[in-house]
């Protein structure tokens, strides 16, 4: 569907995209995830026609149109601060783009409520933009886009500028409402919450590169490389060399002499070392010693922080490193979630299925 | 946006008394020469500063003046046609500035600000020899050109302001809709951009509609503009006429902005804003269709004279006579012509330059001999060949007259005879001096008994030096308003001409003329044809008939100048027969001395004169 | 705006093409035009005023002279104490007009602008009427016994002033109006917040945000004042001659086109002088961190 080639934007010596290649499927919900500045909303300018690349090709379809002005473009763009022409009415915004394809005034017509009922504004078609809230403007953005039934649909962190309570509705009316047309969106985001909850895939961007792709849940649990699972969510590294790869068990001798087994297969080759990568909540805190299908270090209980659902929990482990394990309060006993102790001495267990094996 | 700091009332701020009163009186000091203006409009006397009575007569005369209303119409089509296209151009530089980033943009924007504070007089120097250069011939074409350069860096300057503010998300947004580059200039750009661009339009308008000094350089035949026809009437006297014009198109421009305020406003306002706007279309297109005329291309003659110097009805009466369309623009100074027939800027038939004037153009061949006057027998034959140019074939004379001085006679109760009176530490700061190199050195020398054709140095420093004692006399150098000044009794005597003296004797006995017995400048203006004249029959046939003794009868009596005309005087009624402000006395006379023209040494004079005058 | 720290103007083409019309207008009617007054002022008058094309400095020389240094630095004299009463006038009323709700904003501006539908010369005589001995200021004040006789106010130093001040004002006022406009209220009442008095938020924050506004006010003020003719013309007196009228007199009376293209010529200088000092001090605050509309 969206085809990018070696895709490269440079400005002056500044490579703000480098060589990106990526395939994006039809009817796909694909989100560009990164930090400021990481190159993501220069591929979606690219993509949508404002900016020219420096290299590479844009093929959307069977067509490349990558030098193709943005009116050519059978590409639609929902903008950051919605961008609506402050001097037409919403049904003029949205009629904008059909009138210019110079359709038959009732079928423009026809369009444009159909538009309008989609997003839910049937009552405000004569109003003015700056009569709106930030949540109605970004409906009319989203309806004028979606009016012209684009075959991609460019989002530029559209859910940036609106409170945090509309933002969480609109999240989900956007999945459903993507779902329901088959249109493919690309999204644009900083925001690790919107990508897994929207996308099917997203693209983690560094330095004008793609440093993994893949589904939200793989992307979570299984990042390749340390600055995605660093950036999505938090993660606890312990270091350790690979002491043996039998039977596709990885055993790994950790830094402070004990072991721990890893399930999940590697590429890494005996005597390499690395970093075992393990989520907070992923991680349980035991007076019990593991069972044979887990793993399980000895420390103590260095900080406790209540917060409500779930405590968090700083565990110094016998070896000197500490880690993060964030437990839901299912139990609290005498107003002490869990009943644990600080100092106390425990077992941090998680399963030998969990966690990612990184390069150290 | 609008009105952020508006926003804190709260605070009061802007509101502290000391501010708002300055701010106050700073609109009124804005406009009270217009509360005066507008007042003086509905009096009946002629002497501005006097109120005599309610009167809506000088509308009247408004109305009546053909010429004027042309002219009104020829600013009105300047004025839109430079306002468009400075307006579409300058925007267009206003986006492609204001959207750059670039140093070439910057340059380009600082540029913008020097054609806005240029002084106009190099601004239309320049012009003019670019016209000259092209071979184009001046008119409105011309002045619409002029002023389209100076409005459209001014119309640039406001719209680059508004479009550095855009959002480019939005032209975006356009294209990203389907909109082409031109689409979207036209559908979100443009009307973004849409009131910067009516205030630039506004200041084009303005600026061209009250534009004088470039029009001055670059105006041609029958394109004379309101601004300069104003300029020429205001040379020959200042009248309660302009007030009531002033008054006129300020109304106007209330009633369009009450037109447009109600047009925005609900269903009932609106009917009444759109019926005030048809009016007012209406009032537009009655000036025009009054103004029009068809011109058969050879019944044509174009006059290029002093305000005020040909009787109307005279004109009027040729018209009908010889079945003909005369245009008379005015003229402002002689140097002005010379200037302009210098740069080629022909057109005109009939010109009436003042003696020294006919040499210059003669031997600069910048006119012709006139043939087929007939009438010319009957003038006096001590005016027909004249030291101008001796042949007198190059001229007809017209009118005569001399400078002196004229006095207040309730103050100056002798009648001087002596220039020394100019002198005089009694009148300190109640005399002017012509603002003239000529008269006043002349003046100078007069006064000392030297005689200035002899060329001498030190003959011209001992004149500077008692010209320099007599400046702190003065109110002034003053060659226009003396009449209006003598009037309101701002000054006691005036260096004037013989002509004012008369139409403000006529008005208030108490004002009398004297020559000096030390001698004084006499002038004989004359009719002569432009070399580049396209009419030059008609030219003739016009002297003709303004030789004819019952039309020169009937323009001296209009006018109240002298023409050297036995036959013609033989007709006068004997008050104006015998009035001795228009034909000054024969003995007077024996005093005066033609102007002659010096040549190269004028620049030494004119050097004099200036240090005199800048010290 | 995450990743664009200058983003490339795809849209510089067309904006070539727009200024390609106007670029051409100004070079034929403008510079070219200013370009031959700088070849005037290189070369030699002619007795009757025409040029003879030449390359000599015999015309700038002519102007280094005490007599015209003299009226140049009389000028920029008067020119600098007239801009600087006009920006103390303009001040307040742009201040006020900022400050005042929408509506009178709209009025205030209306009442500044319809002095310009009346003609600029006949204005100029409604001062003959007002300023004169027996004008209505003088005998107003007489009338009230303020005075014994009347004032001499009009051919006066005085009477230019105010013809001056006058004529600048609204060109003051204007640009001022137009930065204080766009000024955000939030910095005045944070001043106050943190303690500035009324006058003291005024000097540090109000005034500071006007600057790029003063600077237009005084550029359109200060060279038009010291290039004007008419008004020392028309309101002054024997001795206030200024550099316009020097200028004026060798194009219309002196036949002396060349030199008065040498004054035209170090005029257009100063004017580009005035003007990149002023620029170069102020770059408006929306230049940075936008991108192209085109």
């Amino acid at each position: 569907m969206l085809v990018l080639t070696r895709l490269r934007k440079q400005y002056g010596d500044t490579v703000a995209v480098d060589d990106v290649d990526l395939t994006i499927t039809k009817g796909e919900f694909f989100c560009l995830l990164g930090p400021s500045g990481c190159g993501k909303t220069t591929i979606l300018r690219m993509v949508a026609g404002f900016e020219k690349p420096t290299g590479g090709t844009i093929m959307l379809g069977d067509r490349d149109i990558s030098q193709l002005p943005p009116y050519a473009r059978d590409v639609n763009t929902v903008f950051q601060n919605y961008a609506l022409f402050p001097n037409y009415t919403v049904r003029g915004n949205i009629a904008y783009g059909p009138t210019l394809k110079k359709l038959p005034a009732g079928e423009i017509s026809r369009r444009v409520d159909e538009a309008m009922a989609l997003v839910g504004l049937e009552q405000l078609g004569e109003r003015m933009p700056s009569q709106l809230s930030g949540g109605q403007q970004q409906r009319v953005a989203l309806a004028r886009a979606l009016v012209n039934r684009p075959a991609l649909l460019l989002l530029d962190e559209p859910l940036s500028a609106l409170d945090k309570q509309i933002a969480e509705r609109t999240r989900l009316e956007l999945k459903d409402l993507q779902r329901r047309l088959g249109i493919t969106f690309v999204f644009v985001t900083h925001n690790q919450v919107e990508a897994l909850t929207m996308a099917d895939r997203i693209a983690v961007m560094q330095h004008g590169r793609i440093e993994q792709c893949a589904d939200p849940a793989a992307i979570y649990s299984r990042p390749t490389t340390p600055f995605v699972a660093d950036f999505i969510g938090i993660m606890n590294f312990i270091t350790g060399t690979v002491a043996d790869t039998a039977g596709g068990v990885t055993t790994l001798r950790l830094a402070d002499g004990s072991t721990a087994q890893y399930r999940e297969g590697t590429p890494f080759p005996v005597g390499s070392s690395i970093r075992y990568g393990i989520r907070p909540e992923q991680l349980r805190v035991s007076l019990l010693p593991p069972k044979d299908f887990e793993n399980g270090l000895h420390g103590t209980i260095a900080r406790q922080i209540f917060m409500g659902e779930s405590t968090q929990f700083v565990i110094a482990l016998t070896g000197g490193a500490t880690l993060d394990v964030s437990v839901l309060n299912y139990l609290i006993i005498a107003e002490k979630p869990l009943g644990f102790e600080l100092n106390e001495e425990i077992y941090l267990i998680w399963s030998k299925s969990s966690g990612v094996l990184l390069n150290g | 946006m609008a009105g952020n700091l508006a926003r804190s009332n709260g605070l009061g701020i802007g509101r502290g008394a000391v501010t708002v009163t300055i701010a106050v009186a700073s609109i009124l000091f804005l406009l009270l020469p217009l509360f005066v203006l507008v007042f003086y409009s509905f009096n009946t006397g002629k002497v501005v500063t006097d109120w005599t009575g309610f009167s809506l007569h000088w509308y009247g005369d408004v109305l009546r003046d053909r010429a004027l209303l042309l002219s009104l119409r020829n600013s009105l089509i300047v004025a839109l046609i430079s306002t468009v296209v400075a307006t579409v151009l300058g925007t267009m530089a206003a986006l492609a500035i204001g959207s750059s980033r670039g140093r070439n943009a910057k340059l380009l924007y600082n540029l913008l600000y020097v054609p806005v504070i240029l002084p106009e007089v190099i601004f239309g120097v320049a012009l003019l020899a670019i016209f000259v250069l092209f071979g184009m011939t001046l008119g409105l074409a011309t002045i619409c050109i002029a002023h389209i350069t100076f409005s459209l860096p001014f119309v640039a300057l406001i719209v680059v302001a508004r479009v550095q503010t855009l959002d480019p998300a939005q032209a975006e947004a356009s294209m990203d809709l389907g909109a082409t580059r031109v689409q979207t200039l036209y559908r979100i750009i443009l009307p973004a951009l849409a009131p910067a661009i009516v205030a630039g339009a506004l200041f084009a308008f303005t600026g061209s509609f009250d534009d004088f000094v470039a029009t001055f350089f670059t105006a041609g035949v029958g394109s004379s503009t309101m601004p300069l026809r104003i300029y020429a009437l205001l040379k020959n006297e200042i009248t309660p006429l302009l007030n009531a014009l002033s008054t006129i198109l300020v109304g106007f421009t209330l009633l369009a902005v009450a037109a447009s305020t109600l047009l925005q406003g609900g269903a009932r306002a609106r009917f009444f804003g759109k019926c005030l706007a048809a009016a007012l279309t209406g009032v537009i297109v009655l000036l025009f269709a009054f103004t029009y005329s068809s011109v058969d291309n050879d019944r044509v003659l174009n006059i290029w004279s002093w305000a005020g110097y040909i009787a109307p009805e005279v004109i009027a009466d040729f018209e009908r006579e010889y079945d003909m369309t005369v245009t008379y623009d005015y003229l402002n100074d002689n140097e002005e012509m010379l200037v302009k027939m210098q740069s080629g800027a022909g057109g005109y038939d009939l010109t009436i330059p003042t003696g020294y004037m006919i040499e210059i153009l003669k031997r600069e061949h910048l006119i012709r001999r006139i043939g087929n006057v007939p009438n010319r027998a009957l003038l006096d034959t001590a005016f027909t060949n004249l030291e101008f140019d001796p042949s007198g074939e190059y001229y007809v004379p017209y009118t005569y007259g001399c400078s002196g001085y004229g006095y207040d006679t309730t103050v100056v109760t002798t009648r001087p005879t002596s220039i020394s009176v100019l002198w005089d530490e009694r009148y300190r700061g109640r005399m002017t001096m012509l603002d003239d190199v000529f008269e006043t050195l002349f003046a100078g020398y007069a006064k000392l008994g030297l005689d200035w054709t002899k060329r001498d140095p030190a003959d011209l420093e001992r004149v500077i030096a008692e010209l320099r004692r007599q400046k702190p006399l003065l109110r002034k150098y003053e060659v226009s308003f003396y009449k209006e000044m003598l009037a309101a009794d701002e000054i006691d005597i005036a260096h004037c001409w013989n002509g004012t003296i008369y139409k403000l004797n006529r008005e208030n006995p108490n004002f009398d003329f004297f020559v000096p017995t030390e001698g004084a400048l006499y002038f004989v203006d004359n009719f002569a044809i432009p070399r580049d004249a396209l009419h030059p029959q008609n030219a003739e046939l016009f002297i003709n008939f303004m030789l004819r003794p019952d039309v020169a009868a009937r323009n001296i009596t209009a006018l109240g100048y002298a023409m050297p005309h036995p036959g013609a005087i033989k007709l006068l009624a004997p008050d104006v027969a015998n009035n001795r402000f228009i034909f000054v006395p024969k003995e007077d006379l024996a005093h005066c001395r033609l102007m002659p023209d010096f040549g190269e040494y004028q620049k030494t004079l004119l050097d004099a004169w200036t240090r005199l005058k800048g010290e | 705006m995450a990743n664009a720290p200058a983003r490339q103007r795809s849209g510089a083409g067309f904006a070539r093409l727009l200024l390609f019309p106007p670029a051409v207008w100004m070079t034929l009617f403008f510079a070219l035009p200013l370009g031959l007054v700088f070849l005037y002022s290189i070369g030699d008058s002619n007795t009757y005023g025409g040029v003879t094309f030449g390359c000599t400095l015999k015309n700038y020389r002519a102007i280094w002279d005490p007599f015209f240094l003299n009226i140049f630095l009389r000028s920029l004299l008067y020119s600098t104490g007239i801009t600087v009463l006009s920006l103390l006038l303009a001040m307040p009323l742009a201040y006020v007009m900022a400050c005042a709700p929408a509506r009178w904003q709209k009025v205030m501006m209306f009442l500044i602008i319809i002095p310009f539908w009346t003609n600029f010369l006949v204005r100029m005589f409604a001062f003959i009427v007002l300023l004169g001995d027996n004008g209505l200021v003088n005998t107003l004040l007489t009338r009230l016994g303020v005075i014994g006789e009347p004032l001499p106010m009009m051919n006066s130093l005085f009477a230019v002033i105010v013809g001056f001040v006058y004529w600048n004002l609204p060109y003051m006022v204007l640009p001022l109006y137009a930065a204080l406009e766009r000024m955000e209220v939030a910095h005045v009442e944070a001043a106050m917040d943190l303690g500035a008095g009324r006058f003291t938020a005024f000097r540090t924050i109000t005034l500071p945000a006007s600057v790029p506004g003063i600077i237009a006010g005084v550029i359109f003020c200060f060279i038009p004042t010291l290039g004007c003719f008419v008004i020392p013309d028309i309101l002054g007196g024997p001795d206030n001659l200024m550099i316009g009228n020097i200028i004026t007199l060798q194009f219309l009376q002196a036949r002396n086109w060349p030199l008065g293209s040498a004054f035209a010529t170090i005029f257009i200088t100063l004017v580009m002088v005035m003007i990149s000092l002023g620029i170069r001090y102020y770059t408006p605050a929306n230049e940075k961190a936008r991108g192209s509309v085109l």
